[in-house]
């Protein structure tokens, strides 16, 4: 078999055409981690000539409102990754495992915050959440965010539920396991990874919240979103800035952290089904 | 009988919580727009909102500028994820390309509030560019860079989503390519196509279906969101979500159900784009059983 | 007073993409701690039985009794069989003595008395030695081994093996049988054995059941 192979002058082009937009793409970091630590950082430079750490020094000494906007935002992402997986956890096994009477409408329901936005519902909801006291509470802000994050939740969990090997559970039950049983120790370790993929999409999801944090927290429960704001609505570009590589480095951070656990969950379990 | 409300139990928290929560909501807003639920005790049943709205000017500049922009968003994200697909396939399989193809995953991990500040940076007339614009002696001065964000044709905002979106439907066509890369390259290649005919020839048709239901659903996105338009958008017309947030929350109260009734028309819309889109991803589905 | 018993076992299967599929008037009779091969082609139904029998399927009609007892609606977990089928299936989250003693955990026998159960059925094997080992760190052969060890150390009223060897190369198989025959003479478990080779059927077992299409032709003692 004889493979054809590119002449080596048009693949330049390709490659350089791939150069230009993965500039492109990288560049709106630059003047992110400049402005960061940027002195004076106007117009026209290019490059700031006098690097100072004021706007880092007042994000994280001054502002005492940052590190309990980074504590909120964690718990409250946190928070709802557990919940979903509460929920998502029977619920995707259902939607795998059964056939059932009104399935797609059920499919349909729990899909449908993916295209319809939240807030439509959220401010719907708001003289409900006022009368229940979920306003301007951290409770309701984590409750508001679950509507975005558990249908891809569920997701996530059903693509592994779907690779589960039903000869397997079939062995176990012969053995001896119960339903219970069953899932402890042959589905459980199976559809990890799925969950950690939910979880980390779901973490993503939340702590980019801001509308909803906003609609149900009232400004009083501060994400980093939040505190965020009022300086890139036309305020303290350094500092926006600085907010703005915080938030990047806990997105990227937690992708590191599934990416990490990731590999050595599939190093310690070599899954093959033999 | 346990045994056959079995699947029902299951599902039925997460089910309860979506349903009351969110649809819940969605009728509520719905019933507080038909004029019921009045704050001051005066309700019934009435379509005046839906009326002043479809009879607002304001309104429906609302709804022409949100449409053109996630229609030309959506749409320039598609294409963008196509030729970047395309370049991808033809550079072949190896650790280079692979590393490239992360990295155009990165904006993905960018919350759009961040990435609406960082195309203000980028481009506002004080940005960056204007900056190295300037230093270069493109423009002569602050004034002379063209208005990018916070201008009426939105361009600021329609770059953000380019910027976050193509990667998202990248990411939604890359597995499909990469089962038909396995199964049928080889083949194509011995009848002697190169790369570049057998994306046209055979990738491009197939991907096509989660193509379109990808772009559907960027649009659906593009066209609900608040946060982007929010900071990047100009006083007037403001975005469908921008005009609802404003009527309710900076207007009177009397302009509630109105704020509401644009809503629940925003609903409607993501909710058939969403029909479409799924609709399409069954036909994939279909077309690969039978190859 | 047969250990176990099938009576009129009718399955039917509408299968989508091949032929539909038919078990019909299965009559069996399962004498206490012999073993009884069923011996017919692919596709005749004899993995359906034993699936019925493990409760894995559930026939149309028919009853299932062991030791008189009617268990044809028990679930699969209470009846204490064990099943070894042509792929080891061994639970890849697990190394080889944490899935051998599944079962007795199940039972909910203490953890040192079943890893010292669990560590002689291995060394019975001639696996002693790979307690440690994952499925995927042994051979096809021990991956088996480690299969019949698992299913043996719960003490089964019935083993219930599909074509167990099937998959091993012919030397392997050989060796195979003649082990699952010494290790039946030293603990005598009720054991039905489905295989289409004759002389596997032929070495084994006490009674041979032909099958064919659904239906048995023919029941030998030997």
């Amino acid at each position: 078999m004889v493979k054809l192979t590119m002449k080596t002058h048009s693949k330049v082009i390709y490659y350089i055409t791939i150069g230009v937009l993965l500039v492109a793409f990288l560049l709106p970091f630059i003047p992110l981690f400049i402005n960061s630590f940027a002195y004076d950082f106007r117009w026209p430079s290019v490059i700031t000539k006098n690097a100072t750490v004021r706007a880092l020094k007042y994000v994280f000494y001054e502002n005492s409102s940052t590190y309990e906007s980074i504590f909120n935002t964690i718990i409250i992402a946190i928070s709802v990754v557990v919940i979903d997986i509460l929920l998502a956890t029977p619920a995707a096994f259902s939607l795998v495992r059964y056939e059932f009477k009104g399935k797609v409408i059920i499919k349909g329901l729990l899909f449908a915050p993916i295209i319809i936005p939240s807030f439509t519902a959220i401010m719907g909801m708001y003289v409900v959440f006022l009368k229940l006291g979920l306003t301007e509470s951290i409770y309701g802000v984590i409750l508001a965010h679950i509507l975005p994050t558990l249908p891809y939740m569920i997701m996530a969990l059903m693509v592994s539920y779907s690779t589960v090997d039903t000869a397997l559970e079939e062995q176990a039950a012969v053995l001896g396991a119960g339903p219970i049983s069953r899932f402890i120790y042959i589905i459980l370790p199976h559809i990890l990874p799925g969950m950690v993929a939910g979880a980390s999409f779901t973490f993503l999801i939340s702590i980019s919240q801001y509308f909803l944090t906003f609609l149900v927290g009232g400004g009083k429960v501060s994400t980093i979103a939040i505190v965020m704001f009022p300086f890139i609505s036309g305020g303290d570009n350094a500092i926006g800035s600085v907010y703005g590589v915080l938030f990047s480095a806990l997105a990227i951070i937690n992708l590191v952290l599934i990416d990490f656990i990731l590999k050595k969950y599939y190093k310690k379990r070599k899954f093959k089904i033999i | 009988m346990w045994q056959k409300s079995r699947p029902y139990i299951l599902i039925l928290p997460s089910l309860i919580i979506i349903v009351t929560i969110f649809f819940g909501g969605l009728t509520l807003g719905l019933l507080q727009s038909l004029g019921l639920m009045g704050i001051g005790g005066d309700s019934h049943l009435t379509m005046n909102a839906y009326r002043q709205l479809i009879l607002s000017k304001d309104f429906i500049n609302s709804l022409a500028l949100t449409l053109k922009v996630a229609l030309v968003s959506s749409v320039l994200s598609g294409v963008l994820a196509i030729i970047l697909v395309r370049v991808l396939f033809i550079l072949g399989e190896n650790r280079k390309t692979a590393i490239i193809r992360k990295v155009f995953q990165v904006p993905m991990l960018v919350p759009h509030v961040t990435a609406a500040y960082i195309i203000m940076l980028l481009f506002m007339k004080s940005g960056w560019i204007s900056s190295i614009a300037y230093s270069i002696g493109i423009t002569k001065s602050i004034e002379a860079f063209p208005s990018v964000v916070n201008d009426p044709n939105s361009l600021g905002i329609i770059i953000t989503y380019i910027w976050k979106e193509t990667p998202f439907i990248m990411l939604m066509v890359f597995p499909i390519i990469s089962r038909i890369q396995d199964s049928w390259l080889e083949i194509a290649q011995v009848f002697g196509a190169r790369r570049q005919e057998f994306f046209r020839e055979v990738i491009l048709p197939l991907i096509l279906p989660t193509w379109i239901s990808s772009v559907l659903i960027v649009f659906a996105f593009t066209f609900s969101d608040f946060e982007v338009p929010y900071l990047l958008g100009i006083t007037y017309p403001k975005f469908i979500s921008v005009y609802s947030y404003n009527m309710y929350y900076n207007g009177q109260l009397s302009e509630r159900p109105l704020a509401l009734a644009a809503n629940f028309i925003l609903a409607i819309i993501t909710a058939m784009l969403g029909i479409a889109a799924y609709k399409l991803i069954k036909i994939r589905d279909f077309k690969e059983v039978r190859w | 007073m047969a250990k176990l018993e099938l009576r009129n076992i009718c399955k039917r299967y509408e299968a989508k993409y091949t032929e539909s599929f038919s078990l019909s008037n299965i009559n069996l009779n399962v004498e206490d701690g012999e073993i009884l091969s069923i011996l017919g082609p692919s596709g005749c139904g004899k993995t359906t039985i034993l699936r019925i029998i493990a409760g894995i399927i559930k026939p149309d009609t028919g009853r299932l009794f062991i030791e008189n007892i009617d268990i044809t609606e028990m679930l699969i977990e209470n009846r204490n069989f064990a099943f070894v089928a042509q792929q080891p299936l061994l639970f890849p989250n697990m190394n080889v003595i944490e899935n051998v003693a599944f079962g007795l955990k199940m039972k909910g026998i203490s953890k040192s008395e079943r890893l010292n159960s669990a560590e002689d059925m291995l060394a019975n094997l001639g696996l002693k030695g790979f307690e440690k080992r994952l499925s995927f760190q042994l051979s096809g052969g021990e991956r088996q081994r480690v299969a019949i060890a698992r299913a043996l150390v719960i003490k089964p009223k019935i083993l219930l093996m599909d074509e167990p060897f099937s998959a091993l190369h012919e030397e392997l198989r050989v060796n195979m049988r003649e082990l699952l025959y010494k290790i039946h003479t030293d603990n005598k478990v009720t054991t039905i054995f489905v295989t289409h080779f004759k002389e596997e059927a032929n070495y084994l077992s006490d009674k041979i059941v032909n099958m064919s299409k659904g239906k048995i032709d023919e029941i030998s003692t030997l």
